[in-house]
């Protein structure tokens, strides 16, 4: 269960030092004039890029006159053009996110809205507009963040109000984010990415929908070195299905091998597509994941 | 095999419960625990199987096995688990050596004492390892000198430690300790060995012993004499005269004839001889008179010191006297109020001399006034009333007293009423002054006690050696009453005794209250007492002088002389007598309990370190910093495991 609580998801200590950050993507992609990162594709923007020959139907208005007096020859002024590129945060609000937290620990759901309140937060000094997507079993009510900082307070409004319940579908989550976005972006995952059925190919279908894809696994102590010890009846948090297990060194060592192999799957996919991986475990400061792992996979700088 | 602290019953009783307590715990402890995780995708089919044969057998049997061993251990250890027969168990022993006087007797080249501790290490020596041992002094008081202990290092040199005493045995109490100590231990008594000469007073002749009691008997010197006690009174009648009488005994069955020689301070009065029947005891009397201080001394010639009663020695105080000095011009009035105290030293002054008045103790100041030294006390006859130290509220004439106080003690036995009085000053009264006694007026006579600026002042408001007064009873115990308060140490009776060593008798006067009675010994200590029907009753354990003072008499109770008890103990015919068989001790019960103690500990350490440390640190395997660690690192870590 999510805790309830009034207190701010990041204090103002650390937002101050979350001004010199930056959201990043590595793709170009088409889009509207606007936000501060370059495109490589040349269009109406403010910075000049390169001159070219003029060919019929090239704006009049891009002919660098003065060239042609000089040289008697049209050239065609090129500018760069800086795309608002939408970036969207996919936060997992499944049932998942609050198991495995020992007493006294924060869960994953709570560490994951604090990661995404200091993105929020990142890219709202950048002028940046960014999407929080909710997901569960299918994509929740969203939230845009844009207009500068002074923004930011309904945004941590509406993630200190969200409910972690219900199954992780990936599946139909990705099937209807990209009916839903259509248009190519930064896509921000935060997430335990323990659905039961596969959510690989999930997030494989929207790297090849041309979304960038920035995956943060989080995980609790105990999601990835079980603390049990002889038989213990095991509940998944989700489907509530039971499994009697009679559990040694053994198992655990095999437990841990299965979760590292698929994290390792997961950083696998990020990168094969252009994308950025970074697993962060719940007993990491929040300060010390944004500008240890997350700065490190590039994902802010 | 037995156990001392705890029947079968209860031994079987709390290890079925312990048993179960840890089984039940052990179970808990393995019992399946509900869990909800995140997911159950990593957990591998392997060990779900494994699960399945797992739970048809208890997990970790070894353990259960370790934990119930080692309690089954450790609670034999607690029922001090014994190895042999019930009957070869250790005992309680109470050693009783008696310390009395007569244990000081020399019999041969040892004296009784040396012999009783000779005895008793080899008693000691025939009893078994695991018997304990109380050693007890017995004489007056039964006091324990060891605690029950099989530590025979420790028991014989208590034993070489002990000394005689100067009391007589009392052997009921004696007895009566060590039942209860042997009661009071919890183990199994054994027997209670009386080792020493078996003398004891008349009333414990035919005293029964204890069941298990054991006579070890010490042969003593049958003929013996020797001074009962000594007591010096003083004469009332002759001043400085004494009245010495000196008791001798003799203890043996023979007739025996002793000389009596006694002296004061060097000087010998003339020896007597006495002859003395077997059991006999017989006083002599001295009378002799000495104005000093000093030490009676009687000796008994011709027979052997051998308990110290030989020889008796008293010390006699040195009698106080009161300085008086009266300033009068009438000296033959007072002359016979003064002259029928012997402890007074009466000068008398005119009243119109100047002589010095620092060698008196009191200054009686007839019709006259006079500057009084700070430290002198003064009784005043009728003073001018300008010069009275108390003020003068009325001259009255023709007066008649109405009232003394005899409730105090200078109104003490003064009754007469009506007397007349020609002329008479009533006083004026503070707080503190005593009132002994008035007229209808007032006070006429008062008294007030010493302070720093003075010293204590009475004051008679008229004139008591008038021609009619002196004819009156009153007026001398007027002055002897207000003399006796001045100085109360001066006109005490003395009396000197010397008395044997344990319970003492001090017979009272019948005008003497036990709560006005004050005991003390010679280091100022004050010595508790009892007192019954005009009778005071202490103890004392070793010689010592006492004193025992009341408000007009002081007795110096001088407690020096063995109390030489002169009947043999006789308990019943089936005592046991004599030194026992060393075979019927030697072999003890073997004690299993440290060894089973130290067993359960290394059970449970051996299982804590196979299972309980293992659980433990499963529990902690968890490193924060691996998980910190990048997952491709981690999974380099785990694969090199």
């Amino acid at each position: 269960m999510t805790r309830r609580t009034t207190e701010p998801l990041v204090d103002r200590h650390f937002l101050e030092k979350l001004e010199r950050l930056t959201l990043h993507w590595q793709k170009s992609f088409n889009g509207l004039v606007g936000g501060h990162n370059a495109s490589r594709f040349a269009g109406a923007g403010q910075e000049f890029l390169e001159h070219r020959n003029f060919h019929h139907g090239d704006d009049l208005r891009a002919v660098n006159w003065r060239a042609y007096m000089r040289f008697d020859k049209l050239f065609l002024k090129m500018f760069q053009i800086e795309p608002r590129v939408p970036v969207r945060l996919l936060l997992d609000a499944s049932a998942s996110m609050t198991a495995g937290a020992a007493a006294g620990e924060i869960t994953k759901f709570e560490y994951a809205r604090k990661i995404a309140a200091a993105l929020v937060y990142v890219a709202l000094v950048r002028l940046d507009s960014i999407l929080l997507q909710p997901f569960s079993a299918r994509l929740l009510e969203p939230f845009l963040a844009s207009g500068g900082r002074h923004r930011f307070q309904p945004a941590e409004n509406y993630l200190r109000e969200l409910r972690a319940e219900a199954k992780t579908n990936f599946f139909d989550t990705a099937r209807q984010y990209l009916s839903t976005y259509p248009q190519r972006g930064l896509t921000i995952v935060i997430s335990d990415f323990l659905d039961d059925s596969d959510c690989l190919h999930p997030l494989q279908y929207l790297a090849d929908f041309g979304h960038e894809l920035l995956l943060i696994q989080l995980w609790s102590e105990e999601d990835r070195q079980p603390p049990e010890d002889g038989e213990v009846e095991l509940i998944d948090a989700e489907t509530g299905e039971h499994a009697r297990m009679a559990v040694d060194e053994r198992a655990r060592d095999a437990y841990v091998h299965a979760f590292d192999r698929y994290a390792e799957e997961l950083k696998k996919l990020a990168l094969r597509n252009g994308g950025r991986y970074a697993g962060l475990s719940t007993s990491f400061n929040i300060e010390e994941a944004i500008f240890g792992p997350l700065t490190l996979a590039q994902g802010l700088g | 095999m037995f156990f001392l602290n705890l029947t079968a019953a209860e031994f079987l009783a709390l290890l079925g419960g312990l048993s179960g307590l840890i089984a039940a715990l052990y179970l808990l402890d393995r019992a399946k625990r509900k869990k909800i995780v995140s997911t159950l995708r990593f957990w591998t089919p392997a060990a779900s199987a494994h699960e399945s044969q797992r739970r048809k057998r208890v997990r970790d049997p070894w353990s259960l096995v370790l934990q119930l061993t080692s309690l089954l251990l450790l609670l034999l250890a607690i029922a001090q688990l014994q190895w042999g027969s019930r009957s070869r168990r250790g005992r309680n022993y109470v050693m009783l050596l008696d310390t009395s006087a007569w244990s000081a007797q020399r019999n041969g080249d040892a004296t009784l004492l040396e012999r009783e501790k000779e005895v008793a290490e080899r008693y000691l020596a025939a009893l078994g390892p695991q018997d304990r041992v109380m050693l007890v002094r017995a004489d007056a008081l039964a006091a324990p000198v060891t605690p029950f202990t099989s530590d025979r290092s420790q028991l014989t040199s208590a034993l070489r430690g002990m000394t005689s005493g100067y009391s007589a045995l009392n052997v009921e109490q004696a007895l009566t300790f060590a039942r209860q100590a042997q009661s009071w231990s919890g183990g199994e008594p054994g027997e209670v060995v009386y080792a020493g000469p078996g003398m004891v007073s008349e009333s414990e002749v035919a005293m029964q012993g204890v069941p298990s009691l054991r006579m070890l008997s010490i042969d003593r010197a049958r003929e013996h004499v020797g001074i009962r006690g000594m007591g010096v009174q003083r004469s009332e009648a002759v001043e400085n005269a004494w009245q010495a009488a000196v008791t001798v005994k003799n203890y043996g069955p023979e007739r025996v004839t002793a000389l009596v020689q006694t002296g004061f301070e060097g000087t010998a009065f003339a020896p007597r001889t006495v002859s003395l029947e077997g059991g006999a005891e017989r006083a002599i009397e001295y009378n002799f008179v000495t104005d000093t201080a000093g030490q009676l001394v009687a000796e008994l010639k011709g027979v052997d010191d051998r308990m110290g009663d030989a020889r008796a020695a008293l010390e006699l105080p040195r009698i106080p006297f009161l300085r008086v000095a009266v300033f009068t011009d009438r000296p033959e009035v007072f002359r016979p109020l003064f002259g029928a105290k012997s402890r007074l030293r009466v000068q008398f002054f005119a009243t119109s001399g100047h002589e010095p008045t620092a060698a008196a103790d009191i200054m009686v100041l007839d019709r006259t006034t006079r500057a009084v030294p700070a430290n002198v006390a003064s009784i005043w006859v009728d003073p001018p009333r300008d010069g009275s130290p108390f003020p003068v509220k009325t001259l009255v004439r023709d007066a008649a007293i109405r009232n003394w106080h005899s409730e105090t003690s200078l109104g003490e036995g003064l009754h007469a009423r009506d007397a007349r009085i020609p002329n008479a000053e009533v006083f004026q009264t503070f707080d503190g002054d005593v009132v002994v006694g008035s007229i209808a007026e007032g006070p006429v006579m008062v008294a007030r006690g010493p302070s720093q600026s003075r010293g204590a002042t009475a004051v008679i408001g008229f004139d008591p050696v008038g021609s009619e007064a002196r004819l009156d009873l009153t007026t001398p115990l007027l002055f002897a009453n207000l003399l006796r308060w001045i100085s109360p140490d001066v006109f005490r009776s003395i009396e000197v005794a010397a008395e044997r060593v344990g319970t003492v008798s001090v017979p009272l006067d019948p005008g003497e209250r036990p709560d006005q009675i004050h005991i003390f010994n010679q280091r100022g200590m004050r010595v508790p007492f009892v007192a019954t029907k005009q009778n005071l009753q202490l103890f004392a354990g070793s010689p010592e002088v006492l004193h025992v003072a009341s408000e007009g008499r002081e007795r110096v109770v001088s407690v020096t002389l063995p109390d030489v008890a002169a009947f043999e103990w006789k308990p019943t015919a089936n005592t046991a007598t004599g030194l026992p068989i060393r075979s019927r001790f030697t072999h003890g019960a073997l004690d299993l309990w440290r060894w089973l103690a130290v067993l359960g500990a290394l059970g449970l350490l051996a299982e804590w370190m196979l299972f309980g440390r293992q659980r433990a640190f499963k529990r902690q395997s968890i490193s924060p910093e691996l998980t910190r660690r990048p997952v491709a690192e981690q999974e380099t870590e785990l694969a090199a495991k």
